[in-house]
C-alpha cells in the first residue's frame, strides 16, 4: 500500500524519473572522477624504491619525488628500521624509474625560498645499470635557506666561543696575559733600579776617585751581582713568557681558521640563495601579472601591457 | 493551476542541474599552452615593462628572446608581431636599417606567409619609420609602403588616421603648406581619429600655420595638442607643443609668455632626462 496516494496523472513514476536524474549525474561525477585520475596518474604503474636517513625530519608521507622538475613519484611511507633509522619508501612510476640509474641520488630540497620540501632525484652516473625496483638509493639534504643558516649558525657558535674565552682570559688577573704583563713590569722596576745603583756608584766614583777606590769596588761589587741576579731572573722567567705569548698566539689563529672555514663552507652557496630570491621575484611578479588578469580584481588593476607595442604616426 | 509540490521538485531538479554543470566545468582541466609559448608570453610582459621603465636596451633583447620562442613554435601570428615590436624599439633606439630590415622581412613574404593585419602593421610602421628618417628623400619609398597600407587594410582602417597625417607631413615636407592643412583637417572632422593622431594632426597643422605666416592660428593648434598630449601623458611631445607656442608667441610679438613657455620647456626635458638616467642606473 502505497503511503501517498497520486492523484495527478504527472505525478506518476516521479521517483523512478528522479531516481534516473540523481543516478545518471552521479555518473557523470564518477566519469569525471575517474578521468581526472588517470590524468594525474593515479593508475599508472608504479615501483617501491628505497632510501635510508638518520632522521625523518622535515620527511612526511606524500610528499613529492621529482626529476629535472617533473613529478615522477611519492613518498609512500615512513618506517623506522631495526638500528633507529628512518626507511623512507617512494613509490615511482615505472615509466620514469628507467631514467634513474644505479647510483642515483635523492635529496631533500626546497621548492624556491619559502617553499614545500621536496625530494629531487638526480639520474646518477652515465652508463651505470638501470635502477630496478624495490633498490635502495643514496640520500643527501640539501641546503635550504634554514639549513645555510642553521650550518653557519654551527660553525659561528664555537668560533666566538673561542673569541668570548680568548677576551676573558686577557681580563681575568690570574690569566696568561695579565700575569705576562705583570712580569714583564717587575722586570723593567729591577732594570730601572739596577739604573739608579749605576747612576750612585758612578756619582761616587766622580766624587772620591782617589780616596774611596774600595767602596767603590764594593759598590761594583754589588752592583754585578745584582746583575747576575737579574740575568739569572731573565733566564727563568723569559721562556715562560714566551711560551705564554705562543700559547695566545695559537688560540688567536684557530679562531681564524674556524672562522675562515666556516666562511669558505658557506660562500659556494650563497649565489644559489641568490639565484632562488631572484627566481622567487619572477615567479612573484608572474603571479601578480596572472592574479591582476582575473575576475574580480582585472576591474581593478590596471592590466599588465602585452601584444604589440602601440605606434602612431609621430613615432 | 501548478500544484506546489510539483513546482518545488522541479526548482530542486534544476538547481541539482546546474550544481553539477558547474561542478563537471571546474573539474575540466584548462588547456596549457606550449612552454616556449609560455615564455614568449613572458618575455613579451618583461619586455613592456623594460619600454615603459624607459630601459630600451634591455627591450630589445626581451623582444628578440620573445621573437625567437615565436619562431621555435612556427607561430607566424607571434612571429609577426615579435618582429614589428622589435622594429619599434629599434627605431627607437635609432638603428632604422635593423628596423626596417625586420619589417621587410614579413612584407617580403606577400601574402604567402604572414596574416593580411601584420603585413599590414608593418607597412604603416615602416612608413613612419621612413618619414621620421627621411627629411624628403625617401618618398618613393614611403608612398610605396602607404599604398600598401590603404590596398591592404581592412575597412573601416584602424591606419586611416594615421595615413592621412603620414601624407600631411610628406606634404610639409615638400612645402606644400594648403595641402598638410587640407589633410589635417580631414584628420580633425573624423570621428574615428584617436587622440594619439588628433593631437599629431593639431602639431602639423601648426608647422603649416606657422610657415603660412598664421601664428594665431598656429598657437590655437599648438595649445589644443598640449591639452591631448598631457592627457596621454607624453613627455617628448609635450616638449614639443610648448616649443612650438614659444615660438608663435614670439613671432606675435609676446616676448614674456614665450620665455615662460620657453622655460617650461626647458624644465620638463631637464626633469625627463634625470629620470631616464635614474632608471637606466637601477
Amino acid at each position: 500500500m502505497k503511503l501517498l496516494a497520486d492523484k495527478d496523472e504527472r505525478f506518476k513514476g516521479l521517483f523512478v524519473k528522479v531516481g534516473i536524474f540523481i543516478l545518471l549525474a552521479l555518473t557523470g561525477i564518477a566519469f569525471n572522477l575517474f578521468f581526472t585520475s588517470v590524468k594525474k596518474g593515479l593508475f599508472a604503474p608504479k615501483s617501491a624504491v628505497y632510501f635510508l636517513v638518520d632522521s625523518a625530519e622535515d620527511l612526511k608521507e606524500g610528499m613529492p619525488v621529482k626529476l629535472s622538475g617533473f613529478k615522477i613519484g611519492s613518498v609512500k611511507n615512513i618506517t623506522l628500521d631495526s638500528i633507529a633509522h628512518a626507511k623512507v619508501e617512494m613509490s615511482i612510476e615505472n615509466q620514469y624509474l628507467l631514467l634513474l640509474n644505479e647510483d642515483a641520488l635523492v635529496s631533500l630540497k626546497k621548492e624556491g625560498v619559502i617553499g614545500d620540501s621536496i625530494l629531487e632525484a638526480k639520474r646518477g652516473t652515465e652508463g651505470r645499470g638501470q635502477l630496478s625496483a624495490g633498490a635502495t638509493v643514496r640520500f643527501e639534504r640539501g641546503g635550504g635557506l634554514d639549513q645555510i643558516a642553521e650550518d653557519m649558525r654551527s660553525r659561528l657558535v664555537p668560533a666566538l666561543d673561542e673569541v668570548n674565552k680568548l677576551l676573558h682570559s686577557t681580563n681575568d688577573p690570574q690569566g696568561d696575559i695579565r700575569q705576562t704583563l705583570k712580569n714583564v713590569r717587575q722586570f723593567t722596576e729591577g732594570l730601572n733600579r739596577t739604573r739608579e745603583r749605576v747612576d750612585h756608584t758612578l756619582d761616587q766614583v766622580d766624587e772620591s776617585i782617589a780616596k774611596d777606590v774600595r767602596p767603590m769596588l764594593h759598590s761594583i761589587n754589588l752592583a754585578s751581582e745584582n746583575t747576575v741576579m737579574m740575568t739569572g731572573k731573565l733566564d727563568k722567567e723569559l721562556p715562560l713568557m714566551i711560551n705564554k705569548v705562543d700559547a695566545t698566539l695559537d688560540n688567536i689563529q684557530r679562531t681564524t681558521e674556524t672562522l675562515k672555514s666556516a666562511v669558505d663552507k658557506t660562500a659556494p652557496q650563497l649565489p644559489a640563495v641568490i639565484g632562488e630570491s631572484r627566481g622567487l621575484i619572477n615567479q612573484s611578479r608572474n603571479i601578480e601579472d596572472s592574479i591582476s588578469a582575473s575576475w574580480p580584481l582585472k576591474n581593478i588593476m590596471p592590466q599588465p601591457e602585452q601584444g604589440l607595442l602601440k605606434m602612431d604616426s609621430h613615432d | 493551476m501548478i500544484n506546489p509540490l510539483r513546482r518545488c521538485t522541479c526548482a530542486v531538479n534544476f538547481m541539482l542541474f546546474g550544481i553539477i554543470f558547474m561542478l563537471a566545468a571546474c573539474s575540466t582541466p584548462q588547456s596549457v599552452p606550449p612552454f616556449a609559448l609560455e615564455q614568449a608570453h613572458q618575455a613579451d610582459l618583461e619586455a613592456h615593462r623594460a619600454m615603459r621603465n624607459g630601459d630600451l636596451p634591455q627591450a630589445r633583447e626581451l623582444f628578440a628572446r620573445a621573437l625567437l620562442l615565436q619562431q621555435s613554435q612556427d607561430n607566424l601570428s607571434g612571429e609577426a608581431m615579435g618582429m614589428i615590436n622589435l622594429a619599434t624599439v629599434l627605431h627607437k633606439l635609432g638603428d632604422d636599417q635593423a628596423a626596417i630590415s625586420q619589417l621587410d622581412q614579413i612584407l617580403a613574404q606577400g601574402s604567402i606567409v604572414y596574416p593580411l593585419e601584420w603585413r599590414t602593421a608593418a607597412a604603416f610602421r615602416k612608413a613612419v619609420i621612413l618619414t621620421d628618417g627621411s627629411d624628403g628623400k625617401q618618398t618613393g619609398a614611403i608612398e610605396s609602403a602607404l599604398l600598401r597600407v590603404e590596398s591592404e587594410c581592412d575597412k573601416p582602417c584602424v591606419y586611416t588616421a594615421g595615413l592621412s597625417n603620414l601624407r600631411a607631413r610628406l606634404a610639409l615636407q615638400k612645402g606644400d603648406n594648403s595641402a598638410a592643412l587640407q589633410l589635417t583637417k580631414a584628420t580633425l572632422e573624423s570621428s574615428s581619429a584617436g587622440k594619439e593622431e588628433i593631437a599629431n594632426a593639431r602639431r602639423i597643422a601648426a608647422a603649416a600655420e606657422v610657415a603660412e605666416g598664421h601664428f594665431e592660428l598656429a598657437l590655437v593648434h599648438y595649445n589644443a595638442a598640449l591639452v591631448i598630449d598631457k592627457e596621454l601623458g607624453i613627455p617628448s611631445r609635450i616638449a614639443l607643443d610648448l616649443n612650438g607656442a614659444a615660438k608663435a608667441l614670439e613671432q606675435l610679438g609676446r616676448k614674456d609668455e614665450s620665455t615662460e613657455y620657453g622655460r617650461r620647456a626647458a624644465m620638463l626635458v631637464e626633469a625627463n632626462r634625470v629620470l631616464s638616467n635614474e632608471t637606466l642606473k637601477k
